[in-house]
Parts: C-alpha cells; structure tokens; sequence
C-alpha cells in the first residue's frame, strides 16, 4: 500500500501536479508512512527522475519548473512532521552567479535539482564577487562552493574564487564545482576547480556524490 | 565581397551559388578592440573592415516590436554600471565591463490583467508599416540590398514580458494568456506583412528566439509544436505565398531538440549555431541535406586556443558537403575575449586559403554585421 502511493506522489511530482501533492502526501501520513520515506521515496524520486529525464532532454526547463514547484509544497507539507526525524541535509552548497553577471536561470536550476538531492543550498543570487562566495562558505561552514557564468567576460571570477580560497585557507574544506556555457573541463582543469558539469541535473549528481 | 540579395538568397537556397560566403557575423565583444590594439591592429582590423569579409547590406521593413513604448528612465549611469526602467517599465541594470545589454530584474506581465494593461504596445497602428518606407524598400531592393522582415521571436516575447521561470511555467499553467499573447503579436504580423507583400517580396522572414543553453532548448518540441509553430506559420505560409524564400532563426545554444519541430514552422535557416550547444553543422548537414542552410557554425573558443586546432576545425567545418550552398561561414558569436590577433589572423588566411579566396591583405576592405 504504501509503495504504491509513494511511487503515485512521485509520479504526480514528474508530471509537477502540485494540486495532487497537496491531497497525496496528508493522505500518505494519516496512512502512518513516516515523514522521511514520504520524503526521500516519493518527493525526492519523482524530481531525481525528472532530474534523469532532463538531462536526457526528455523533458525540459517548464517540466522542471511545475516538478520543482510540486515538490516544494509537498516539503511543506511534510516539514512538522520532519523536525524530530534524522532528516539533516546530506552537506551544504554556496551557490551564486559570478561578478559582473546577471543571468540566473541555470543557476535558478542548480538549485532546484540540488536541493532535490537533499542538500541544503544557500543562494546568494547574481553578480557574487570571490569575497562574498567566501565569507559565506566560512559563515555556514559549507562543503561545496557552486558558481554560475554564462559570459566569457565573467567566467575568469571562477578563477578569482579559487585563488581567494586558497588565501583564504579553506580550500581544503571546500569543493568548487562550476558551470555555464562558456564553460569547460579544461578551464575547470585550469582553474583547479574541483568539478565542472554541463547541465543542472549533472551538478546536482556530482555534488550528492561528494557525499556518498 | 558585398554580395547582392539575389546571390545570398541563391546561396541559401542552394540555386548553383558560385562559393560559400565567409563573414563575421557580429565582431569583437566587448573589450577585445583594446586588447588588439596592443597587438597592433589596424583601425580596418579592429572595425572588421580590413579581413575583407564578405557581407550583404540589408533592410528591415516594417516595425513589428512593441510601440508605444514607455519613457526609458536611467538610475544610474557609470563607467562601470547601468541602472534604468525601460521602455517595458522593467528595472534592468548592467555591468559595462562584461556586458553591452541591460537585463531586466523585474517583468511587466504575470497575469492577464497586467498583459491587458500593455497589449495596446503590440497591436497593428498603421505607424507600422508606411507607403515611403515601402517606396524606400523597393529602391534599396532593386539595386541589391536584402530586404527583411522580423517578427518577434514566440518565446522570446514571452520571456521580455515574463521573465524565463514565469513563461515557462505558464504554458502549463496560464495557456491561455500565452495564446492571447502570440495570437496578438500574430495578427500584427499578419496586417504587416500582408500590407508589405501587396508591393514586394520580401528577401527574408527573421525571428530571435535566443532560448536555448548549452545542453537543450529552455522549451521541448511538444511546446514548440503546440505554441510556437502555429504562431510561425501564420507570418510564414503568408510571405511565403508572396514569393519570400528564407525564414531564418536566430538561437543561441543547443537547438537540435526542437529543430524538427522548427522546421514544421517554417524555419529553413538556423543560426549561429554554436558548437559549445552541440551544434554541428556537418552533422546537421549529413542529416537534413538542403532541407535548411546555416549560419555561423565555426567555435569561436578554438581561435583562443592553438594554431593546430584552428587548422582541424576549419577543414572539418569546410570540407566538401558544406561547399554546395546553404551555409555563411563565420564564428558562432562575437569574437571572445583573449582571442590573440595572431590567432585570428591565421583563422582568416587559412579559411580564405581552403575557400579558394584571394589573401585578405590584397582585397578591398569590406564588412558587414551578418547578423539579421
């Protein structure tokens, strides 16, 4: 009974039914499933699936969009009911664009699909500079540092992140991940960033993977 | 080479062209002209002129953007920064060291009440299109020059006035305001165009679409297929009966999703193609033959790197296939930053070399921004 209307909630998440969500999760409570099964087999599967889908381009940003907001309410739904359980986020993620850039929307999907992997992702928005993705990684004690460009005028901030990192003594504590279409592996190889990945499911996965 | 809207409309049609053409589609982005001035560029070079490009002037005809427009209000205005409410009444600001467009922060459309409050910016007033612009067309056409109508591109649209989170979000959830949206801009189109065609053909139909990263798309063909499609053809099948030939879609990105889906819609030019977005024009080429032709198409990352590199990309992109018609060579974008003049200079004699085109040095200089 209870596989089934989990596998149902994350079925309705894929297809980003949040009206269904609403009805499905108080109904998977009152049937006694704990809060933390409704989470990680129901909310969670439903947008790793679609977090699988769009990396294939079988599905796209609007499908991600109505999946992530489906799986927001049923999180809220569930968040009483997951204060006393061992629902601690697996590792925390700074994430911003960098200096001198204003495009959100990859970024806006890093953190979607990440917090779908059950991280905790602190956004610190658009045009960050290296001091503030630093002070903010020391202020949360952050595991991963996360930076977005979609420039090729703003992607050598990536740089100036891992270099302030290093000055700043915490770049073994830290992982960089970057990405953004101007975005390389060699350039992540040059830089000495940690990870690069082309599209917001692929970070979502390779930062869950840092915690595995 | 200028080249005449006859001979470019030939090429990408592929009606026996005598050769590719070889251009520049947009120039330097923005501060490479300093970093080239100290490798010693001439004024020629830095203004593009001096690689003797090939190019066709062109003419827009009609205006099918929004009018009526708002007073543009500035903020701030620095060396440094722009911060303004423009003509759409959204806050958009700037970084002038990396950036030459303001990007909107705020968006005038999240219901139908506020599209409502500006769809009188996108509807037909007889300001669109006059007889003397028309008269001014013809004369510009008949002594060689393109002439082009744009229409506004159906997701773009939907992203100025939405933002990219809220249209996409409501094609699931508010449909029918984005079908009010595009069925107004539509008809505007329509009453142009219809009003253009009564006294010429018009060269080519243009749509900016930019709505695509580097892994895919922002919207999949079922989208595009329900909303943008029937929005296309409704411009397309009218020009098109007119004699119009071409029907060309500017997309940053990764568009091999959708291009299917496009080409129901009438698009038979994609461009810029970028290769970072997995576009590939001879993969493109070997899969849809003459059905759609190309602009751009060569990495502008590559001219960074080695002189090695630039060789193989040059006679992968030029090799034989691409040399029957339907393509503009020319890099994906702007040229990036860091590009040494070297570089670039070696990327210009070796294509003019596999083209078969005399040295840049000892032709006229000559270009034109491609990008229409």
């Amino acid at each position: 009974m209870s596989t089934t209307i989990l596998q149902e909630i994350s079925e309705k998440i894929q297809k980003g039914k949040t009206k269904d969500i609403k009805a499905l999760v108080p109904k998977a409570l009152e049937e006694g499933i704990p809060a933390s099964d409704i989470l990680s087999d129901g909310l969670l599967a439903g947008m790793n699936t679609v977090g699988v889908k769009f990396k294939n381009n079988e599905v796209f940003v609007p499908e991600v969009l109505i999946a992530a907001r489906a799986m927001k309410a049923g999180t809220e739904i569930l968040k009483p009911h997951l204060v006393s359980a061992d629902t601690s986020a697996k590792g925390k993620v700074i994430l911003g664009t960098v200096r001198g850039d204003f495009h959100d929307i990859g970024k806006n999907l890093v953190k979607m699909m990440m917090e779908g992997h059950g991280l905790e992702v602190i956004d610190l928005g658009v045009d960050v500079s290296p001091e503030a993705f630093v002070a903010a990684a020391k202020e949360h004690n952050a595991d991963i540092i996360a930076c977005s460009a979609l420039l090729t005028t703003t992607m050598e901030e990536m740089r100036n992140v891992v270099t302030l990192c290093e000055t700043e003594g915490i770049r073994d504590h830290v992982k960089i991940m970057i990405g953004g279409a101007p975005i390389t592996d060699a350039y992540r190889a040059e830089i000495g960033a940690d990870a690069y990945t082309s599209d917001a499911a692929s970070a979502a996965e390779k930062a869950a993977a840092f915690f595995a | 080479m200028k080249w005449t809207n006859r001979q470019y409309v030939d090429l990408m049609t592929y009606n026996h062209p005598e050769r590719p053409m070889f251009s520049e589609l947009f120039g330097p982005i923005v501060g490479l002209a300093d970093e080239w001035r100290k490798q010693g560029a001439t004024e020629d070079m830095i203004a593009m002129r001096g690689f003797a490009f090939d190019y066709v002037p062109y003419y827009n005809l009609g205006n099918l953007d929004s009018i009526h427009r708002q007073k543009e209000i500035v903020i701030e205005d620095t060396p440094l920064r722009y911060e303004g409410i423009d003509h759409y009444g959204r806050k958009v600001r700037m970084d002038k060291r990396t950036s030459t467009i303001p990007l909107p922060e705020t968006f005038p459309v999240e219901t139908m009440d506020d599209w409502l409050e500006i769809k009188h910016m996108f509807e037909y007033d007889a300001c669109r299109i006059t007889e003397d612009e028309i008269a001014k067309a013809k004369a510009l056409q008949d002594k060689g020059t393109l002439i082009k109508s744009e229409i506004l591109g159906g997701f773009d649209i939907l992203r100025e006035l939405m933002g990219e989170e809220n249209c996409c979000i409501a094609f699931y959830e508010d449909p029918e305001l984005i079908e009010d949206i595009l069925n107004t801009i539509s008809e505007t189109n329509v009453r142009v165009l219809s009003e253009i065609s009564k006294h010429l053909t018009i060269d080519q139909l243009s749509v900016h679409e930019d709505m695509a990263g580097k892994t895919a798309p922002m919207i999949g063909p079922n989208l595009v297929s329900e909303f943008i499609v029937p929005y296309y053809l409704k411009s397309w099948e009218l020009v098109k009966n007119a004699g119009t030939k071409l029907f060309c879609q500017d997309s940053d990105g990764n568009m091999n999703p959708v291009i299917d889906a496009f080409i129901e819609g009438g698009i038979n030019i994609f461009y810029p193609c970028e290769p970072a977005g997995d576009m590939d024009i001879v993969a493109l080429r070997k899969k849809y033959g003459h059905k759609i032709a190309f602009r751009g198409g060569i990495d502008k990352h590559i001219i960074r790197r080695s002189k090695e590199e630039i060789d193989a990309e040059l006679a992968y992109k030029m090799q034989p296939c691409m040399m029957e018609g339907g393509i503009v060579f020319g890099l994906d974008h702007r040229i990036p930053n860091g590009t040494p003049l070297e570089n670039y200079i070696h990327y210009i004699r070796r294509a003019r070399e596999i083209l078969g085109l005399p040295e840049f040095e000892k032709c006229e200089p000559s270009w034109g921004r491609m990008a229409f």
